[in-house]
Protein backbone atom coordinates (compact mmCIF):
# COMPACT_ATOMS: atom_id res chain seq x y z
CA UNK A 1 0.00 0.00 0.00
CA UNK A 2 1.41 3.35 -1.00
CA UNK A 3 1.39 6.30 1.36
CA UNK A 4 0.24 9.64 0.00
CA UNK A 5 2.84 12.36 -0.56
CA UNK A 6 1.48 14.33 2.37
CA UNK A 7 1.90 11.36 4.70
CA UNK A 8 5.46 10.83 3.48
CA UNK A 9 6.24 14.53 3.92
CA UNK A 10 5.02 14.57 7.54
CA UNK A 11 6.70 11.23 8.21
CA UNK A 12 10.06 12.35 6.86
CA UNK A 13 9.87 15.91 8.21
CA UNK A 14 7.62 15.67 11.24
CA UNK A 15 6.62 19.06 12.66
CA UNK A 16 6.76 19.87 16.34
CA UNK A 17 8.25 16.65 17.65
CA UNK A 18 9.15 16.81 21.30
CA UNK A 19 7.79 17.43 24.76
CA UNK A 20 6.71 20.19 27.11
CA UNK A 21 6.95 19.86 30.87
CA UNK A 22 3.82 17.90 31.70
CA UNK A 23 3.65 19.58 35.12
CA UNK A 24 3.42 23.07 33.60
CA UNK A 25 -0.07 24.36 34.53
CA UNK A 26 -0.50 25.82 31.01
CA UNK A 27 0.22 22.50 29.31
CA UNK A 28 -2.39 19.87 28.56
CA UNK A 29 -1.11 16.38 27.83
CA UNK A 30 -3.08 13.79 25.87
CA UNK A 31 -1.86 10.23 25.89
CA UNK A 32 -3.75 7.77 23.71
CA UNK A 33 -3.17 4.34 22.27
CA UNK A 34 -4.54 2.06 19.58
CA UNK A 35 -4.73 -1.35 21.20
CA UNK A 36 -5.41 -3.14 17.92
CA UNK A 37 -1.98 -2.22 16.58
CA UNK A 38 -0.09 -1.14 19.71
CA UNK A 39 0.56 2.44 18.57
CA UNK A 40 1.00 5.14 21.24
CA UNK A 41 0.63 8.89 20.75
CA UNK A 42 1.40 11.78 23.09
CA UNK A 43 0.12 15.24 22.19
CA UNK A 44 0.84 18.31 24.30
CA UNK A 45 -0.77 21.74 23.96
CA UNK A 46 0.50 24.95 25.51
CA UNK A 47 -2.51 27.13 26.12
CA UNK A 48 -2.61 30.83 26.93
CA UNK A 49 -4.87 32.49 29.51
CA UNK A 50 -7.11 33.60 26.62
CA UNK A 51 -7.78 29.94 25.79
CA UNK A 52 -5.76 30.06 22.57
CA UNK A 53 -3.31 27.29 21.78
CA UNK A 54 0.12 28.85 21.55
CA UNK A 55 2.21 25.81 20.75
CA UNK A 56 2.00 22.05 20.34
CA UNK A 57 4.34 19.07 20.55
CA UNK A 58 3.91 15.40 19.84
CA UNK A 59 5.64 12.07 20.19
CA UNK A 60 4.16 9.13 18.36
CA UNK A 61 5.42 5.59 18.27
CA UNK A 62 3.58 3.89 15.46
CA UNK A 63 3.15 3.68 11.72
CA UNK A 64 3.71 6.47 9.19
CA UNK A 65 0.03 7.42 9.14
CA UNK A 66 -0.11 7.80 12.92
CA UNK A 67 3.01 9.99 12.88
CA UNK A 68 1.66 12.09 9.98
CA UNK A 69 -1.76 12.50 11.66
CA UNK A 70 -0.22 13.79 14.87
CA UNK A 71 2.30 16.00 13.05
CA UNK A 72 -0.51 17.54 11.01
CA UNK A 73 -2.71 18.34 14.01
CA UNK A 74 0.14 20.08 15.84
CA UNK A 75 0.29 22.47 12.86
CA UNK A 76 -3.45 22.90 12.71
CA UNK A 77 -4.15 23.65 16.36
CA UNK A 78 -1.60 26.43 16.79
CA UNK A 79 -3.51 29.69 17.05
CA UNK A 80 -6.85 27.94 17.53
CA UNK A 81 -9.04 28.39 20.58
CA UNK A 82 -9.45 25.19 22.55
CA UNK A 83 -13.15 25.22 21.64
CA UNK A 84 -12.28 25.15 17.94
CA UNK A 85 -9.51 22.57 18.39
CA UNK A 86 -12.01 20.30 20.11
CA UNK A 87 -14.16 20.37 17.01
CA UNK A 88 -11.45 18.89 14.76
CA UNK A 89 -12.85 15.71 13.28
CA UNK A 90 -10.80 12.70 12.33
CA UNK A 91 -12.38 12.84 8.86
CA UNK A 92 -10.69 16.19 8.14
CA UNK A 93 -7.33 14.69 9.10
CA UNK A 94 -7.94 11.59 6.99
CA UNK A 95 -9.04 13.74 4.00
CA UNK A 96 -6.04 16.05 4.24
CA UNK A 97 -3.64 13.10 4.31
CA UNK A 98 -5.61 10.90 1.88
CA UNK A 99 -5.55 8.06 4.39
CA UNK A 100 -6.76 4.72 3.06
CA UNK A 101 -9.63 3.02 4.98
CA UNK A 102 -7.29 0.70 6.92
CA UNK A 103 -5.47 3.76 8.31
CA UNK A 104 -8.50 5.79 9.33
CA UNK A 105 -7.98 4.69 12.94
CA UNK A 106 -4.70 6.68 12.95
CA UNK A 107 -6.66 9.88 12.39
CA UNK A 108 -9.12 8.85 15.11
CA UNK A 109 -6.15 8.51 17.42
CA UNK A 110 -5.04 12.07 16.64
CA UNK A 111 -8.55 13.44 17.24
CA UNK A 112 -8.72 11.57 20.55
CA UNK A 113 -5.29 12.93 21.51
CA UNK A 114 -6.45 16.56 21.04
CA UNK A 115 -9.53 15.91 23.17
CA UNK A 116 -7.48 14.14 25.83
CA UNK A 117 -4.95 17.02 25.96
CA UNK A 118 -7.73 19.61 26.35
CA UNK A 119 -9.43 17.51 29.03
CA UNK A 120 -6.12 17.30 30.91
CA UNK A 121 -5.68 21.09 30.66
CA UNK A 122 -9.18 21.71 31.99
CA UNK A 123 -8.58 19.29 34.84
CA UNK A 124 -5.45 21.21 35.76
CA UNK A 125 -7.22 24.56 35.70
CA UNK A 126 -9.99 23.19 37.88
CA UNK A 127 -13.74 23.70 37.62
CA UNK A 128 -13.75 27.18 39.16
CA UNK A 129 -11.14 28.75 36.93
CA UNK A 130 -12.02 31.24 34.21
CA UNK A 131 -9.86 30.02 31.39
CA UNK A 132 -12.71 29.06 29.10
CA UNK A 133 -13.87 32.50 28.11
CA UNK A 134 -12.08 35.81 28.56
CA UNK A 135 -14.76 38.14 27.30
CA UNK B 1 -14.25 -40.91 -0.24
CA UNK B 2 -16.34 -38.98 2.24
CA UNK B 3 -18.17 -35.94 0.99
CA UNK B 4 -16.31 -32.75 1.78
CA UNK B 5 -18.39 -29.97 3.19
CA UNK B 6 -17.59 -26.38 3.98
CA UNK B 7 -16.50 -26.10 7.58
CA UNK B 8 -17.66 -22.61 8.46
CA UNK B 9 -19.28 -23.86 11.67
CA UNK B 10 -16.01 -25.36 12.80
CA UNK B 11 -13.56 -23.60 15.07
CA UNK B 12 -9.79 -23.80 14.80
CA UNK B 13 -9.93 -26.03 17.86
CA UNK B 14 -12.48 -28.44 16.46
CA UNK B 15 -10.60 -28.64 13.15
CA UNK B 16 -7.78 -30.20 15.15
CA UNK B 17 -10.14 -32.17 17.45
CA UNK B 18 -9.10 -30.16 20.45
CA UNK B 19 -11.22 -28.67 23.23
CA UNK B 20 -11.48 -24.86 23.06
CA UNK B 21 -9.07 -24.21 25.92
CA UNK B 22 -6.09 -21.92 26.37
CA UNK B 23 -3.89 -24.68 27.71
CA UNK B 24 -2.42 -26.50 24.71
CA UNK B 25 0.35 -29.09 24.43
CA UNK B 26 2.41 -27.69 21.56
CA UNK B 27 3.99 -31.01 20.57
CA UNK B 28 0.54 -32.63 20.46
CA UNK B 29 -0.80 -29.67 18.47
CA UNK B 30 1.92 -30.04 15.87
CA UNK B 31 1.35 -33.77 15.53
CA UNK B 32 -2.39 -33.26 15.04
CA UNK B 33 -1.73 -30.59 12.44
CA UNK B 34 0.64 -32.84 10.50
CA UNK B 35 -1.78 -35.77 10.52
CA UNK B 36 -4.73 -33.66 9.40
CA UNK B 37 -2.68 -31.93 6.76
CA UNK B 38 -1.76 -35.27 5.27
CA UNK B 39 -5.43 -36.28 5.15
CA UNK B 40 -6.43 -33.04 3.50
CA UNK B 41 -3.52 -32.60 1.18
CA UNK B 42 -4.81 -31.29 -2.20
CA UNK B 43 -2.61 -33.81 -4.05
CA UNK B 44 -4.73 -36.63 -2.68
CA UNK B 45 -7.79 -35.17 -4.34
CA UNK B 46 -6.29 -34.42 -7.73
CA UNK B 47 -8.86 -36.62 -9.51
CA UNK B 48 -11.85 -35.45 -7.50
CA UNK B 49 -14.46 -33.13 -9.05
CA UNK B 50 -13.57 -29.44 -9.13
CA UNK B 51 -16.06 -28.50 -6.42
CA UNK B 52 -14.58 -31.07 -4.07
CA UNK B 53 -11.04 -30.00 -4.88
CA UNK B 54 -11.97 -26.42 -4.00
CA UNK B 55 -13.43 -27.54 -0.68
CA UNK B 56 -10.31 -29.57 0.10
CA UNK B 57 -8.11 -26.60 -0.66
CA UNK B 58 -10.24 -24.47 1.61
CA UNK B 59 -9.94 -27.04 4.38
CA UNK B 60 -6.16 -27.22 3.96
CA UNK B 61 -5.96 -23.42 4.20
CA UNK B 62 -8.12 -23.42 7.32
CA UNK B 63 -5.88 -26.03 8.88
CA UNK B 64 -2.80 -23.92 8.26
CA UNK B 65 -4.50 -20.89 9.73
CA UNK B 66 -5.72 -22.93 12.71
CA UNK B 67 -2.22 -24.19 13.43
CA UNK B 68 -0.64 -20.75 13.07
CA UNK B 69 -3.22 -19.26 15.41
CA UNK B 70 -3.23 -21.93 18.08
CA UNK B 71 0.50 -22.37 18.47
CA UNK B 72 0.98 -18.72 19.52
CA UNK B 73 -0.07 -17.77 23.06
CA UNK B 74 -1.20 -14.29 22.05
CA UNK B 75 -3.05 -15.38 18.91
CA UNK B 76 -4.71 -18.29 20.70
CA UNK B 77 -5.81 -15.94 23.49
CA UNK B 78 -7.23 -13.44 20.98
CA UNK B 79 -9.00 -16.23 19.11
CA UNK B 80 -10.58 -17.62 22.29
CA UNK B 81 -11.85 -14.14 23.12
CA UNK B 82 -13.30 -13.93 19.61
CA UNK B 83 -15.19 -17.16 20.26
CA UNK B 84 -16.57 -15.33 23.31
CA UNK B 85 -17.67 -12.44 21.08
CA UNK B 86 -14.78 -10.05 21.73
CA UNK B 87 -12.74 -8.98 18.71
CA UNK B 88 -9.52 -7.44 20.01
CA UNK B 89 -8.30 -6.63 16.50
CA UNK B 90 -11.25 -4.30 15.95
CA UNK B 91 -9.77 -0.81 15.75
CA UNK B 92 -12.87 0.76 17.24
CA UNK B 93 -12.28 -1.07 20.50
CA UNK B 94 -11.31 1.42 23.16
CA UNK B 95 -10.75 -0.50 26.33
CA UNK B 96 -10.40 1.47 29.53
CA UNK B 97 -6.79 0.61 30.23
CA UNK B 98 -4.99 1.96 33.25
CA UNK B 99 -3.86 5.44 32.09
CA UNK B 100 -0.54 4.93 33.86
CA UNK B 101 0.08 1.95 31.60
CA UNK B 102 0.19 4.04 28.40
CA UNK B 103 2.57 6.40 30.18
CA UNK B 104 4.87 3.49 31.01
CA UNK B 105 4.83 2.24 27.43
CA UNK B 106 5.60 5.71 26.11
CA UNK B 107 8.46 6.15 28.60
CA UNK B 108 9.91 2.80 27.63
CA UNK B 109 9.61 3.75 23.96
CA UNK B 110 11.46 7.00 24.61
CA UNK B 111 14.19 5.14 26.49
CA UNK B 112 14.54 2.75 23.57
CA UNK B 113 14.77 5.61 21.07
CA UNK B 114 17.45 7.31 23.21
CA UNK B 115 19.43 4.09 23.61
CA UNK B 116 19.44 3.67 19.84
CA UNK B 117 20.63 7.21 19.23
CA UNK B 118 23.35 6.79 21.86
CA UNK B 119 24.18 3.29 20.59
CA UNK B 120 23.99 2.11 24.19
CA UNK B 121 23.97 -1.67 23.82
CA UNK B 122 23.76 -2.34 27.56
CA UNK B 123 20.64 -0.17 27.80
CA UNK B 124 19.15 -1.81 24.71
CA UNK B 125 19.52 -5.29 26.13
CA UNK B 126 18.18 -4.20 29.51
CA UNK B 127 15.05 -2.82 27.79
CA UNK B 128 14.71 -6.06 25.84
CA UNK B 129 14.91 -8.09 29.05
CA UNK B 130 12.24 -5.90 30.66
CA UNK B 131 9.92 -6.48 27.69
CA UNK B 132 10.55 -10.22 27.79
CA UNK B 133 9.86 -10.38 31.50
CA UNK B 134 6.62 -8.38 31.06
CA UNK B 135 5.56 -10.75 28.29
CA UNK B 136 6.33 -13.74 30.49
CA UNK B 137 4.17 -12.31 33.28
CA UNK B 138 1.37 -11.52 30.85
CA UNK B 139 1.49 -15.07 29.56
CA UNK B 140 1.10 -16.37 33.10
CA UNK B 141 -1.82 -13.98 33.68
CA UNK B 142 -3.46 -15.35 30.54
CA UNK B 143 -3.08 -18.94 31.72
CA UNK B 144 -4.58 -18.11 35.11
CA UNK B 145 -7.33 -15.99 33.55
CA UNK B 146 -8.48 -18.67 31.13
CA UNK B 147 -8.58 -21.23 33.92
CA UNK B 148 -10.94 -18.85 35.77
CA UNK B 149 -12.99 -18.34 32.61
CA UNK B 150 -13.43 -22.09 32.29
CA UNK B 151 -14.59 -22.14 35.90
CA UNK B 152 -17.14 -19.50 34.83
CA UNK B 153 -15.78 -16.69 36.93
CA UNK B 154 -17.85 -13.70 35.67
CA UNK B 155 -15.01 -11.19 36.01
CA UNK B 156 -12.54 -13.30 34.05
CA UNK B 157 -13.59 -12.25 30.53
CA UNK B 158 -13.11 -8.50 30.94
CA UNK B 159 -9.80 -9.00 32.76
CA UNK B 160 -8.60 -11.31 30.01
CA UNK B 161 -9.57 -8.77 27.37
CA UNK B 162 -7.51 -6.13 29.13
CA UNK B 163 -4.56 -8.52 29.44
CA UNK B 164 -4.70 -9.32 25.72
CA UNK B 165 -4.76 -5.60 24.87
CA UNK B 166 -1.80 -4.91 27.14
CA UNK B 167 -0.02 -7.84 25.55
CA UNK B 168 -0.52 -6.33 22.09
CA UNK B 169 1.34 -3.19 23.12
CA UNK B 170 4.26 -5.25 24.36
CA UNK B 171 4.13 -7.47 21.28
CA UNK B 172 4.36 -4.42 19.05
CA UNK B 173 7.32 -3.28 21.11
CA UNK B 174 9.03 -6.68 20.88
CA UNK B 175 8.43 -6.79 17.10
CA UNK B 176 9.98 -3.36 16.79
CA UNK B 177 13.07 -4.50 18.73
CA UNK B 178 13.36 -7.65 16.58
CA UNK B 179 13.08 -5.60 13.38
CA UNK B 180 15.75 -3.20 14.57
CA UNK B 181 18.10 -6.04 15.49
CA UNK B 182 17.62 -7.62 12.08
CA UNK B 183 18.33 -4.31 10.38
CA UNK B 184 21.46 -3.87 12.52
CA UNK B 185 22.65 -7.40 11.73
CA UNK B 186 22.11 -6.68 8.03
CA UNK B 187 24.01 -3.42 8.38
CA UNK B 188 26.95 -5.16 10.05
CA UNK B 189 26.98 -7.85 7.37
CA UNK B 190 27.26 -5.15 4.72
CA UNK B 191 30.13 -3.48 6.58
Amino acid sequence: MAYSNKVIDHYENPRNVGSFDKNDPDVGTGLVGAPACGDVMKLQLKIGDDGVIQDARFKTFGCGSAIASSSLVTEWVKGMSIEDAEKIQNSSIADELNLPPVKIHCSVLAEDAIKAAIADYRRKKGPGSETEKAS
Amino acid sequence: MAAVRASSSKTYFSLLDLPARFSVDLADLEQRYREKSRNWHPDRFSRAPASERAAVLQRATELNEAYRTLRSDSKRAAYLLKLHGIDVSDERQKPALDPAFLGEILELREELADARVERDDAKLSSIKRRIESEQQQLSERLHAGFVRLEQEDPAALSELTETVFVQRYYQRFADDIAEYEEAQAGHRAVL
